[in-house]
């Protein structure tokens, strides 16, 4: 199987600065939309910062950064592995902390996918998530890492930044297996706040390309005024030929 | 209601205790033996010599933690949940008590909770049966057996009366039963323990005249934290007597209100003991089960009974929130009012389909899954429809089993076709629901010997292996697995016992991903018909090499035969795998990746008649060497088949060994000696 990649990182309609940071395959991008088609394996990642000042999108982009030098997009992980290098990110983050003042008190929530042909897996803290369009249902694969997912803004229990114990990295999924024509979706939890399921639904389940399905969600979230930085990953799992 | 929920008359394993008298009886018999001489004691304890399984009986001394004890009789071979020998024992002192002592477990797991016990232990309290020891883990009796020292109730228990009505007169009831068990109750939570297998066996009278009530029994009782902020806690052995059980026990769920549950059931037992009693007793159990579902009072009370009533309909209301507990019974007994809250549908925020069905309750959303055919389209693909699905569970159900719930649904919605997503929902609210395959009607859930019925499903999916979709196969074994996933969490003791070995034997077959939890069968998704076949021979140790539904092979001449007759069924893929998998279990690993007619020649080795023939005679590259070409034919006669091969092969050979085989003259090669070369060469 191959993947069509689509995604944009946006500041929304509200804010000053953009705390999201996007990572595609080998890029790490802060604004845009950005279209890669026909890739052999999928490497995705959102960071969400958090955090007063710039600190939260100096968060979002270091962690991005690490993990883009640090893991190896043809292993095959386990979670033992995967939360060893993962930890140490956030600990050298949390020590960055101390000593520079640019990521004090600074943290970032993250989701993100790594596919191959014999492994995938989704790596969860915080309140990014991870959705499934399969068979014209939406399925959210990920739980929010939150003190009550009832309640909106419920504080984030999981999150890069703090010491380890407040980062609890979340490997399950209920998702057996890749199939063609799966679309899986990351996205923070901005995306949510401007759009509702449904909206997405429908503009997903129309026959458009990727590319343009991607461009109209964007346009749709910043059209219903967007609070929060929107960003968001699509995943297209598409056949061989 | 619908079929499914309809009464179910067939007798469950874990409700045989019920209405089998003589073991609760024993209590009784032996009330009134204590009023005769110890002659006639010693006689009665005469029909057991000696237990089966710790082979002690009277007279025998047990040292238990160091005490030495003797053994005045056998009070019960089994004790009513099965699992254990309850042994009439005197210390040196000459004070007498209760010994259970258990059978082996066969699961670490299954052992009772020590933390438990040792609270117990340290509780005096007039309305809790004293604990004065026990012995799990390195304590065990003989390193093997589990078990518990207690006070010798002397009356028996709450069953152990000759007539329940006349014993329970609402007046007994409220003068002694219900404060007792409440004080109980009250005092082991306190201790932070919960019972969790409170039944009338359970509590017994402590003194002969049967008024003083105590709660006994703690093999399954667990603990748990006040300040943990989970009042709800999930474990994995939930064991617990069916009638007795809350239902959001059977899903795992322990909180304080399980007892409290159980003590409205055994309430329910003592004043309307004619529910209890005779044939109709599973039909009347599953009535219960039904109106709590619906929302209605489980029974037609009657009005005489006034106050007693409110008090069982307040403890064995469905939803454990709006089901009383300490401060509600507290209140009842000294005598204030307090209102009953049955699911008010106007509480309760319907579902509205597309098509303007209305779901209120759960039988109309049962009716809808199985009535409506675009359920799912309306129901699970609707984002809108689905959310607001969990709100309407959540207002029924509490938040904790919301999540359970959804991500049952979500896990089948995800991975598995639509009929994955009904079967779940529908067998989640019913766990009794039967497995039909073919007009074949398979209630696990209630069939006493499990066993024969397990086999009985992998008989028949192996009859219709060969001739049905592999997706279809599937599709009935997760069922299956989904079906005693959910007794397992339930049953209690053999019945226990043996489903986790049917399922252990399937796990070692078909190695699971991830654990069962939330309801996510794992089993099923891995199935293929390699695993099908692995599993037939598992559950069917006679199975052989089966041809068709009709016809097997028990040998491995009879493969043969089958083969020589049958030559296009060589390559078929099923006969394949069972060609490969009877060749395994025989040991005939070296048959296994021949073509068809060396299998044949392999097989019928020994009837096999060789012809060779020589051809040429070449030198190789001018050197010393030689090359000698010739014709192997192998025949063989089976059942008036004639199977032939012929094939050409060379054979090396030095100039001397050649000179030692031919005649001076001429260079000619004889047959025999030909023969003796290539044996000798194969031999090499």
């Amino acid at each position: 199987m191959k993947f069509n990649i689509t995604g944009f990182t946006h500041k929304g309609t509200e804010r000053e600065m953009n705390q999201d940071r996007i990572l595609i395959q080998n890029s790490i991008y802060e604004s845009g939309t950005h279209n890669l088609l026909n890739e052999d394996y999928c490497f995705c990642f959102i960071a969400d910062g958090i955090g007063g000042g710039p600190s939260g999108e100096k968060a979002a982009h270091y962690i991005l950064e690490q993990i883009n030098t640090k893991l190896i997009r043809s292993v095959n992980y386990d979670d033992d592995s995967l939360n060893e290098i993962l930890n140490s990110i956030n600990i050298d983050l949390f020590n960055e902390g101390r000593l520079n003042l640019d990521y004090f008190g600074s943290g970032s929530t993250l989701v993100g996918m790594m596919i191959n042909e014999s492994y995938f897996k989704i790596i969860n803290a915080g309140d990014s998530q991870l959705w499934l369009f399969r068979n014209n249902i939406m399925t959210k694969l990920t739980e929010d890492q939150v003190l009550n997912s009832q309640q909106e803004n419920s504080p984030i229990t999981s999150y890069f930044g703090g010491k380890n114990q407040n980062l609890k990295l979340d490997f399950d999924t209920i998702l057996r297996n890749i199939k063609v024509n799966d679309l899986l979706i990351l996205t923070s939890d901005g995306l949510l706040k401007s759009l509702t399921i449904k909206q997405i639904k429908s503009i997903l389940s129309n026959t458009k390309s990727l590319i343009d399905k991607t461009e109209f969600i964007l346009h749709k979230a910043l059209q219903s005024s967007a609070e929060d930085n929107v960003s968001c990953i699509f995943i297209e799992v598409i056949n061989e030929s | 209601m619908n079929k499914d929920n309809s009464p179910d008359n067939n007798k469950t394993q874990f409700y045989s205790n019920i209405n089998n008298s003589q073991k609760t009886q024993i209590y009784s018999e032996d009330k009134q033996k204590n009023n005769k001489t110890e002659t006639y004691e010693d006689e009665k304890y005469q029909c057991t010599d000696k237990t089966k399984e710790h082979n002690l009986g009277k007279g025998d001394i047990v040292e238990l933690n160091k005490i030495k004890y003797t053994v005045i009789g056998i009070i019960s071979e089994e004790n009513s949940t099965g699992e254990a020998v309850i042994y009439k024992i005197r210390d040196q002192k000459n004070k007498i008590f209760a010994l259970k002592l258990y059978y082996l477990f066969r699961d670490l797991k299954e052992e009772p909770n020590p933390e438990a016990l040792k609270r117990i232990k340290k509780i005096k309290d007039p309305n809790i049966l004293k604990l004065y020891n026990f012995g799990i883990r390195k304590l065990k009796y003989r390193n093997k057996f589990c078990y518990e020292i207690c006070d010798f109730a002397k009356g028996g228990d709450l069953l152990s009366v000759t007539d329940l009505k006349k014993k329970y007169t609402p007046e007994f009831l409220k003068s002694n039963v219900i404060p007792e068990i409440y004080k109980g109750i009250k005092r082991l939570h306190k201790n932070q323990i919960f019972h969790c297998d409170l039944r009338p066996e359970n509590v017994f009278y402590l003194d002969e005249k049967q008024t003083d009530l105590i709660i006994g029994d703690y093999g399954s009782a667990k603990t748990f934290e006040e300040t943990s902020d989970k009042s709800l806690r999930r474990t994995s052995t939930v064991k617990g007597s069916d009638f007795y059980l809350p239902p959001e026990q059977a899903r795992g769920l322990i909180s304080p209100k399980n007892d409290y549950y159980s003590f409205g059931m055994i309430l329910l037992h003592l004043l309307y003991s004619e529910l209890f009693e005779g044939e109709e007793v599973y039909a009347n159990f599953n009535k219960i089960i039904e109106r709590q579902f619906t929302g209605h009072k489980i029974i037609n009370f009657n009005d005489e009974f006034n106050r007693i009533n409110t008090l069982i309909e307040g403890l064995t209301l469905h939803d454990h929130n709006a089901r009383w507990g300490e401060k509600e019974v507290e209140k009842w007994i000294i005598g204030k009012k307090i209102k009953v809250l049955y699911p008010n549908k106007s509480n309760v925020q319907p579902i509205i389909l597309k098509d303007f069905t209305n779901i209120s309750t759960v039988n109309d959303l049962v009716d809808c899954i199985k009535d409506n055919d675009q359920w799912y389209y309306y129901l699970i693909e609707d984002s809108k429809v689905y959310n607001q699905l969990f709100i309407w569970f959540s207002q029924q159900y509490g938040g904790q089993t919301t999540g359970i719930f959804k991500n049952m649904i979500d896990y089948y919605k995800v991975n598995d076709p639509e009929e994955y997503v009904q079967e779940a929902i529908l067998r989640y609210f019913n766990p009794r629901r039967p497995i039909t395959i073919d007009m074949q009607t398979y209630k696990f859930f209630s069939e006493e010997n499990l066993n024969v019925f397990v086999d009985l499903f992998f008989r028949q999916l192996d009859d219709m292996w060969k001739i049905t979709d592999i997706e279809k196969i599937r599709y009935y074994f997760f069922q299956f697995e989904f079906c005693l996933r959910q007794l397992q969490e339930v049953s209690i003791n053999e019945l226990n016992f043996q489903i986790t070995t049917v399922l252990d034997n399937i796990s070692a077959i078909i190695k699971p991903k991830r654990d069962f939890s939330n309801f996510q069968a794992v089993l099923y998704p891995e199935i293929d018909d390699i695993k099908l076949l692995d599993l037939f021979y598992a559950f069917n140790a006679k199975r052989v090499f089966k041809v068709d539904n009709e016809n097997s092979c028990h040998t491995i001449d009879e493969v043969g035969t089958y083969f020589a007759e049958n030559n296009p069924m060589f390559n078929n893929k099923y006969i394949k795998m069972e060609k490969y998998k009877f060749f395994s279990t025989m040991n005939r690993g070296d048959l296994i990746k021949l073509k068809y007619k060396q299998t044949l020649f392999k097989i019928f080795e020994s009837q096999v008649t060789t012809n060779i023939e020589f051809c040429e005679l070449e030198r190789q590259n001018q050197s010393d060497n030689f090359l000698i070409s010739y014709t192997l034919e192998k025949s063989l006669i089976i059942n008036n088949m004639n199977i032939n091969d012929t094939s050409k092969y060379e054979l090396k050979i030095s100039k001397s060994d050649l000179e030692k085989l031919t005649s001076k003259d001429e260079m000619e090669i004889g047959k025999s000696q030909l023969e003796k070369l290539i044996k000798k060469q194969m031999r090499n």
